[in-house]
């Protein structure tokens, strides 16, 4: 329900917004009927449908809702114009009352609708006898729609009630507030109605419309050596700190394999020259995670084996795995109880932290070889993290032609990720890599896409730098997970349809329309073949890239003139939309086919893709850092990756959240193109927005477990916008200038809780956890 | 000039000892046991000045004079009805028990009273400095004196009257200040309101603890300040070193006015030096020095070298009392504003609100306290008070970015980022939940209300919203504390 509500706040918010910037510009505006449908499907059906739960009774609220429109549709018909028509209707839409009644269930709400609207129709009957507009009352309206809003939510959300605003205690606080505006509309209504202020100021339509934006219409500015230097200067600085500390080149690799059912095989026995008081044992375990041990020792009195942990759990593969002992031992034992494990390191500690050698090491040569890459105090520079237990071990089981333990995404990114491990070994460094490489990657792409769209150096600059000082890419392109690989991909996916838009229709070189829709179906491919969420991007493609060819031909009349150029250009599609991505998804998963010899290729295709959709469709489990989609809008829920206690108070943490000046005044950028494409015709904008919305809007739907960095995608648009936003204003270079300085400066102060580097706990403590909700320094 | 001069000491001198006469009254009277009778009778006085208000605007003979001089006398009926009804006992800070041996600043004034030297240790309150203390005393010594009365708890209850005179001095300086700085008119009814009317002038002119006082030195220090610079003479020269020596005789803490001071004392003198008359002003400073800080530092000197206590000395809590907030980062105890908690409760949590900016919000109305009234009245007051925030903060930013010619202005905005940086600071230093409460930061209405004054003046569209919010704030609040 929140969620609801929340998008009911928003799309509210940006309507009425646009609504008063246009009325202040251009009088009242006029709606067709296509946007009134638009706003019934926006106000009405989206809130609804986004409910994980749709109650019989809401599309029965619905249904009755049509019958009031009809009334209103009805009463309206009748009107002078067709703008005061349009607006009426719209008005009526973008009123919470009746969306959040049809949400409630409660039908009665709805029909109290009727009365409301017969009050108003007497109303505006007066005002038009007295030559008067009801359109007047629009500062009262709003105020009205702001109080019906915080009454539902009071009672809705929060349960308050009427009676309790007598209370002491637990004072129902929006409630009042929804009653306080609520009497504030009623009394300046009243105000107006008895001093007859009610008649608009006669004004010309369309008197001070915005000259329309220039963007998309001159060609390209070629690039000069001073783009080039700085292409090369932002690349190299952010591969550098990308690089830095990526994590470590050096981990236990030989190994020993146990297996259940075999003599001597599934056991180890330790023995030391005395009597040691062990604390704890660490075991980094290979690429089969939560193995199930046994552990004792022998009592030097009894001469008994003494278990003391008869079923542990070992569970993180590649990585240092403490099982706690604390007790006098001169023999120890582990027995794997289940399956197979392969060890590669055993590490034993005294009561001081100080490594014990077991007297027969030499017995298991691969077990003890490589003591000395043992830290006492370890961070993720020595061992996976979060998810790279999945895909870091899945990249591994590719390689080595093991059983695939990671199948709830495609398989191209973890093949990337497995080039890594080829190069460099299985190791941090390893698995890290590639995602590093195409993290850094995005920086000359992203120069060239913001160069491409906004023609200036200047403004090319100012989006790299603030890409490259976002935290959320950052972090991500320093971790083994899909998520920049996918951004990548989509990115690029983003720029070749911005290319091919840009010089699109008939007039235009059909060549290199043509090329930038190749690379965007190739790009489409590798992005849906890493992850899912390359969908999304693909279904904001296609819409921009309809929307903007129906524009670029003219509409209807100009379909049978280009009829041979739409031919070809629907048949490019198919094969660089359907056939290219098709051919790449499925060669994706060769790996798969390597592994599982009796189902062939496409046979691994379907089966893989059932199992994904089931997982994702359903996977709902508590997690400290899930967050809902409105949450990743103010940066509200950080993931966090890895943490560490280290020595003299400082730890070693990463975590994954946004850039707070990106994000945050990124919605401001958002809400502005809204208003650059209404009212000046920005289709950088409006590309923009279409972009954005098809990888924000699925999220709406999907009610399962998920995590802050689905927001990933959002946040490479929403710094585009920052640049067109910033591209409309006065003192350009200035803000460009300033905002750069401060997302740097922001970037370098967040430094510590991103990269993991050792950080005084009482900094992060006290200076970046900026919400209750940011915890980086776990107490 | 003389006559003005005059007159000004008169109507201080007239506040003083009319609120001495209330208390009085109200002593002789027994009303102090009878709270609810004197809270009718505030109501009832309210409620005819607003008839009478409504009754001369609708023959249009209400002028503005007038009509500011009946918000002042609203403003002293609530500042005196409260103190009043409120013993010394109730809402009370740092009191403790009525006992010389308590630490606490009913010790301090019985330990004048009864023993008649300053406390011979700084344990506890003892580290204050003595000024209130003083006064509150004397002030309890004649009125006992008067009614025959050596009990503890009326001692150490008549000392409000020194608070309370503070307050109602304030709200007459406020006018003052509002006048000087050319907010006059209907735009000067504002900030004239929020003087009035902002309970925290009730809360604390009704307590014994020198935060009315010292609010009360502040504000006359920023006001003869700027006498002094339009008039720099020798009179203004010492009336100013007085106020200082007095304010930091109060509370060591006034001091950050100085700052302020200094920076219009270093503009002075480039003026006087481009103009060839800089001795002149020199010696005047070296005079303002030499009253000043005596006055200001006797104390501190006294207790530096009698207990080794430094100057900005003040008890430290333990990090481990519930009170510590010190385990929120900067960002949530000082720059964020956190509404999820002003939708929670109107009344602040000493023990786990964190936010400075909504806590000094609560607290400028409800201080650190519940109260048994309708919920709806307090969440009023608050949602009033929240929009006269929100139009101070814009007219702050206005003033810095449009209306930077009027030098009023400026200063007003100067001082009021400097004593609320200086309050952070001091959070910062001690982040425990009591660090956060208004009554440290009384003077901050005051240059608010100015730039407020000036803000609503130039921007016609939002004057019927900030009207809005600051008649709806005095309401409440007349109501809220005509019922609690």
């Amino acid at each position: 329900m929140i969620s609801s509500y929340v998008f009911i706040g928003i799309s509210f918010s940006i309507f009425w917004g646009i609504y008063l910037l246009r009325k202040k510009k251009e009088g009242i505006p006029c709606y067709s009927k296509g946007e009134i449908l638009l706003f019934y499907l926006v106000s009405r059906i989206l809130p609804v449908t986004i409910l994980p739960d749709m109650q019989k009774a809401i599309w029965r609220n619905i249904f009755l809702e049509w019958f009031i429109l009809a009334l209103l549709y009805y009463y309206v018909h009748n009107k002078k114009t067709e703008k005061v028509q349009s607006s009426i209707l719209v008005f009526y839409l973008f009123q919470p009352g009746s969306i959040l009644a049809i949400l409630t269930g409660n039908e009665r709400l709805i029909f109290l609708i009727l009365p409301v609207m017969m009050v108003l129709c007497l109303l505006d009957e007066y005002v038009k006898r007295k030559k008067g507009s009801l359109f007047a009352f629009l500062p009262e309206y709003l105020i009205g729609n702001v109080a019906i809003f915080c009454w539902f939510a009071a009672v809705d959300l929060l349960g308050q009630s009427l009676k309790e605003i007598w209370n002491t205690e637990n004072i129902p606080i929006l409630y009042i507030l929804s009653l306080l505006l609520g009497f504030i509309a009623f009394w300046k209504s009243c105000y107006r109605i008895g001093s007859l202020k009610f008649f608009l100021e006669n004004r010309e339509d369309g008197e001070k419309t915005d000259e329309p934006c220039t963007c998309m219409t001159g060609k390209e500015k070629a690039y000069t050596v001073k783009d080039m230097l700085f292409i090369i200067l932002f690349t190299v600085v952010f591969g550098t700190v990308a690089f830095y500390h990526l994590g470590s080149s050096r981990v236990p690799e030989t190994y020993e394999t146990f297996q259940v059912g075999e003599t001597g095989k599934n056991e180890i026995v330790l023995g030391f020259d005395k009597e040691v008081t062990l604390s704890k044992i660490y075991i980094y375990l290979g690429y089969t995670g939560k193995r199930t041990m046994s552990f004792s020792y022998r009592d030097s009195k009894n001469k008994d084996w003494v278990v003391f942990d008869s079923k542990h759990e070992v569970t993180s593969v590649f990585c240092w795995n403490a099982v706690e002992v604390n007790h006098s031992v001169d023999s120890l034992g582990i027995v794997l109880m289940e399956g197979q494990a392969s060890i590669h390191e055993i590490v034993c500690l005294d009561m001081y932290g100080n490594r014990v050698l077991p007297v027969n090491a030499s017995g298991y040569p691969n077990l003890f070889d490589e003591q000395g890459l043992f830290h006492l105090y370890r961070t993720f520079y020595d061992q996976t993290m979060f998810d790279e237990v999945y895909h870091a071990r899945t990249a591994y089981e590719f390689l080595n032609g093991l059983s695939i333990y990671e199948n709830t995404h495609p398989p191209l990114g973890k093949t990337i990720i497995s080039l890594g491990i080829r190069l460099l070994g299985m190791n941090p460094f390893g698995w890290r890599c590639m995602c590093a490489l195409l993290g850094t990657l995005m920086i000359p792409l992203i120069y060239v896409f913001a160069h491409a769209m906004f023609g200036r150096t200047d403004a090319a600059c100012f989006t790299t730098l603030l890409l490259g000082t976002e935290f959320m890419h950052f972090t991500l392109s320093r971790i083994a997970t899909l998520d920049i690989l996918v951004a990548f991909f989509v990115l690029l996916m983003f720029y070749f349809m911005y290319c091919f838009i840009r010089q699109c229709g008939p007039k235009h070189n059909f060549k290199k329309q043509r090329i930038s829709l190749f690379f965007c179906g190739l790009s489409m491919g590798l992005a849906v073949a890493t992850k899912w969420t390359g969908f999304y991007a693909a279904a904001g493609i296609a819409i921009a890239f309809f929307v903007f060819l129906w524009k670029s031909i003219g509409g209807v009349k100009g379909i049978m003139p280009n009829r041979k150029y739409l031919m070809k250009l629907c048949g490019c599609c198919v094969l660089f939309f359907v056939a290219i991505p098709g051919v790449i998804y499925v060669l994706s998963y060769l790996p798969f086919a390597r592994v599982y010899t009796d189902k062939n290729l496409l046979q691994l295709v379907i089966e893989n893709g059932k199992l994904m959709l089931s997982y994702h469709s359903s996977t709902v489990f508590e997690h400290p850092y899930s967050s809902e989609w409105y949450e990743w809008l103010i940066d509200y829920q950080p993931l966090l990756d890895t943490y560490s206690i280290l020595q003299d108070g400082k730890i070693s943490t990463i975590a994954t959240f946004g850039n707070p000046l990106i994000w945050w005044g990124g919605l401001a950028a958002f809400f502005h193109q809204f208003y650059l494409w209404r009212c000046k015709k920005c289709k950088n904008a409006q590309y923009l927005m279409i972009a954005y919305l098809s990888v924000l809007i699925p999220w709406l739907f999907i009610h399962r477990t998920v995590f802050i960095y689905q927001y990933c995608l959002c946040s490479l648009v929403l710094i585009l916008m920052w640049g067109n936003s910033l591209m409309h204003i006065k003192k350009q270079r200035k803000y460009m200038l300033v905002i750069g300085a401060c997302s740097l400066l922001l970037f370098v102060m967040f430094y510590p809780a991103l990269s993991g580097i050792p950080v005084n706990a009482e900094y992060v403590n006290q200076v970046l956890e900026w919400m209750s909700t940011w915890k980086f320094a776990l107490s | 000039m003389k006559k003005w001069m005059r007159l000004d000491v008169i109507q201080y001198l007239c506040v003083t000892f009319g609120v001495m006469f209330c208390y009085l009254t109200g002593r002789i009277l027994k009303l102090d046991h009878n709270p609810s009778l004197i809270q009718l009778e505030m109501m009832i006085l309210l409620f005819v000045t607003g008839l009478f208000l409504l009754k001369k605007r609708k023959d249009g003979r209400l002028q503005e004079e007038t009509l500011w001089n009946i918000m002042i006398l609203m403003g002293f009926l609530m500042r005196i009805g409260y103190m009043l009804y409120t013993g010394c006992t109730v809402r009370r800070h740092d009191l403790w028990e009525l006992d010389k041996n308590s630490g606490g600043h009913a010790a301090y004034i019985l330990t004048l009273i009864e023993e008649g030297h300053l406390p011979s240790s700084n344990q506890l309150q003892f580290y204050q400095q003595p000024l209130f203390y003083v006064l509150g005393a004397a002030a309890s010594g004649c009125i006992n004196g008067i009614l025959g009365c050596r009990e503890s708890y009326y001692l150490v209850d008549a000392a409000k009257t020194v608070s309370c005179a503070a307050s109602c001095i304030t709200l007459l300086l406020g006018k003052k200040i509002l006048t000087i700085s050319g907010v006059k008119g209907k735009e000067g009814r504002i900030p004239l309101l929020l003087f009035a009317f902002l309970p925290v002038f009730y809360l604390t002119g009704g307590r014994v603890n020198p935060d009315a006082l010292a609010g009360m030195f502040m504000t006359a220090a920023f006001f003869y300040t700027i006498r002094w610079y339009h008039e720099t003479n020798w009179k203004n020269t010492c009336i100013l070193a007085v106020l200082f020596g007095c304010a930091m005789m109060t509370k060591i803490s006034c001091g950050v006015i100085a700052l302020f001071t200094a920076f219009l004392f270093l503009l002075k003198l480039v003026q006087e030096i481009k103009a060839h008359r800089g001795t002149s002003l020199m010696m005047k400073y070296i005079v303002f020095g030499g009253i000043s800080l005596p006055l200001g530092l006797w104390y501190s000197i006294r207790n530096y070298r009698l207990f080794g206590q430094s100057l900005s000395y003040v008890p430290r809590i333990s990090t481990s009392s519930s009170l510590y907030t010190g385990s929120c980062s900067l960002v949530q105890r000082m720059i964020g504003i956190d509404v999820a908690n002003l939708f929670l409760s109107p009344y602040t949590n000493v023990y786990e609100d964190y936010n400075a900016p909504v806590y000094f919000l609560k607290s400028s109305l409800f201080g650190e306290f519940l109260y048994q009234i309708p919920g709806w009245i307090p969440v009023l007051l608050l949602l009033f008070a929240f929009s006269c925030s929100v139009a101070c903060l814009a007219a702050w930013i206005w003033q810095i970015r449009k209306n930077r010619n009027d030098q009023a202005g400026n200063w007003a905005a100067g001082i009021s980022i400097l004593y609320y940086a200086s309050i952070l600071w001091f959070y910062f230093q001690y982040p425990f939940g009591c660090s956060m409460d208004f009554r440290y930061m009384i003077f901050l209405p005051i240059p608010l209300g100015v730039l407020l004054g000036k803000y609503v003046k130039d921007k016609n569209g939002i004057r019927q919203w900030v009207y809005l919010s600051v008649c709806g704030l005095s309401v409440c609040s007349c109501l809220m504390y005509c019922l609690v």
